[in-house]
């Protein structure tokens, strides 16, 4: 049934467009709200991470000076190491003793003698001896590759053999002997001018080889 | 701050007995606000919500050109009391609204505006696009094609006025009626459903009154008559030489009921000066039961010979003790008071009770008002 209402149409329609409006204008400004919201709180999370980054920066840059005092401090290990390694090599040799009682019992009952001697310690390349065999005797070729360093106690001797023969012996009396390392004889030669009969010799005996430098 | 009503208005409520709540209705009376808000329950009754009555500061006039006092007074209503929607339904004032009864002839294939619109042409001299106007058709006279309706004509700036009043205060205009509406669906609601007897309601104003003839869902008749409760007192006042409010003092004491003695042993007049009172006032008492008679004979020629059955009294004159009786006497038809308008209605929340307005009859063109969209015809 038809009831009386007095609202021109036209003014609902208005009334109508106004709430579209207002609604509109509602949803715009909840809108510009929540975008204003959100850029805020982009621009704290960035400035937060900017913070987190300058943090981790610092953090990264502590953690390289570190490195670095590390790298330097490492370093600085390995040459005290080494100079420890060195010290202790110079400080562990074969008492000089213990090398001439050892010469001594090579040279029982064998025409050799000595001219000169010289009692040396020093770093000495580690490097596999390029060995040739010349039949009597091994002569070292000196060769540049795989050098590393020791410390080596070294006897150098000079003297004289009745022949080759008494030098092997004695050569291989010393290389008997436990504290000896090594024994190279470096040259022999006979003076013909003096119509000498037996030979000289130059002869290296090396002990302590164990204090490597690497 | 967010008051605490506002809040818990969201929460649920042991309150919440309704399964449809009505619009608020909201009508201003000549010296309060009256709102009225119902609700249907479970049961399909139709049961008060919430209610109140909030006296003017100043005038009703003064109240409507003001915003500011309506916001005051509308914000005080609404925070107050338990009213769940600012949706309303209201009635532009009687002062401003012109009811007629039109005849008209239309063919049946066409609508009844145009009709309508020519046939008030004739009768109102101003220019029709300034007035808002609506009808509703009553019947048809005869099977043919003339018909009658009746028209409401307002202002338009009236309306746009009252309109924008509401709109500023934050009120949601569901619909604008006339008061005779609002009189018609609470009669028909409460006191006339289950027959369609014709009902005359008299609804005195301070200026003017209005007679009103429903006949079950239908209006029938709306008559503006020259009678108002101002000028009775001012004979009162004139012929007893005392103020108005000496005079006001005196008919609310008295009235018009002359076996009424039991009241006021200390009044300077004696007890039976309702019967002086009524003397005083029975020349303008006259006019009414004559625009009464008229009225009756309206009804009766338009009803087929159908008269009045009964009669109902609102408005300021229907507080007055002994004006039932009065008209009862003189038309010979059954005359009510309808002194508790919200009494009619199932009362879950105990509103009434608490707000103690049930006495003021005015309450119902608030009520009437409020019952738009719940009651079915």
């Amino acid at each position: 049934m038809k009831e009386f209402d007095l609202i021109p149409s036209n003014y609902r329609t208005m009334i109508e467009k106004l709430q579209m409006l207002k609604i509109f204008s509602i949803g715009i400004a909840v809108f510009v709200l929540m975008s204003g919201i959100s850029f805020a709180a982009i621009q704290k999370a960035k400035s937060n991470a900017s913070i987190e980054i300058e943090k981790l920066t610092r953090v990264k840059e502590f953690t390289s000076m570190q490195r670095e005092t590390l790298t330097l401090l490492e370093n600085e290990k390995i040459e005290l190491d080494n100079k420890w390694k060195l010290l202790k090599g110079l400080r562990q040799t074969t008492a000089p003793e213990e090398l001439f009682y050892a010469i001594d019992l090579s040279l029982r009952d064998l025409a050799v003698w000595f001219t000169n001697l010289e009692y040396e310690r020093r770093e000495q390349s580690s490097k596999e001896d390029n060995l040739v065999e010349t039949g009597y005797f091994i002569i070292i070729s000196p060769t540049d590759e795989n050098d590393s360093y020791v410390i080596g106690t070294t006897l150098t001797v000079s003297g004289g053999a009745a022949n080759h023969s008494t030098l092997s012996r004695f050569v291989k009396n010393l290389l008997k002997q436990p504290s000896v390392n090594d024994a190279r004889v470096l040259e022999t030669f006979t003076d013909k001018s003096r119509k000498q009969r037996h030979i000289n010799f130059t002869l290296e005996i090396i002990v302590n080889q164990d204090s490597s430098l690497s | 701050m967010i008051p605490l009503k506002k809040i818990t208005q969201f929460l649920p409520s042991n309150n919440n007995v309704f399964v449809k709540e009505g619009f608020v209705g909201l009508d201003f009376a000549s010296n309060k606000i009256n709102l009225v808000q119902f609700g249907i329950l479970s049961n399909g009754a139709i049961a008060l919500k919430e209610c109140c009555s909030i006296p003017y500061t100043n005038t009703r006039e003064e109240l409507l050109a003001s915003p500011k006092e309506l916001r005051v007074i509308i914000r005080k209503a609404f925070n107050q009391y338990n009213f769940s929607t600012k949706k309303i339904v209201s009635s532009i004032p009687s002062q401003d609204v012109r009811i007629i009864s039109v005849n008209y002839n239309k063919p049946k294939s066409i609508n009844d505006e145009s009709p309508i619109v020519n046939a008030i042409r004739d009768r109102i001299e101003d220019d029709l696009s300034q007035y808002v106007i609506d009808y509703v058709p009553i019947r048809s006279r005869d099977k043919d094609s003339e018909q009658i309706a009746i028209v409401a004509l307002v202002k338009t700036e009236v309306v746009l006025s009252y309109l924008e009043a509401f709109r500023h205060v934050g009120l949601q205009v569901e619909a604008l009626e006339v008061r005779p509406a609002a009189i018609n669906r609470f009669i028909y609601s409460c006191l006339e459903k289950n027959d369609f007897n014709n009902v005359l309601a008299i609804n005195f104003g301070e200026t003017n009154s209005f007679l009103t003839i429903t006949s079950g869902r239908r209006l029938l008749f709306d008559q503006q008559i020259d009678f108002g409760s101002k000028k009775i007192l001012k004979d009162i006042a004139d012929t007893l030489d005392v103020p108005i409010e000496t005079a006001i003092d005196l008919i609310e004491k008295h009235g018009f009921d002359e076996s009424n003695t039991e009241l006021k042993p200390k009044l300077v007049f004696p007890e039976n000066f309702a019967k002086t009172l009524l003397e005083i006032c029975e020349p303008r008492l006259n006019k009414l039961i004559d625009e009464v008679n008229r009225a009756l004979l309206f009804s009766t020629s338009e009803n087929h010979g159908k008269s009045i059955s009964s009669i109902y009294l609102l408005g300021s004159l229907a507080f007055w003790q002994g004006v039932d009786r009065y008209v009862e006497n003189r038309v010979e038809i059954n005359t009510k008071t309808i002194d508790h308008p919200l009494a009619q209605f199932e009362d879950p929340l105990e509103v009434v009770a608490k707000e103690g307005i049930h006495s003021k009859p005015d309450v119902a063109i608030a009520a009437g008002h409020a019952l738009r969209d719940l009651v079915v015809s």
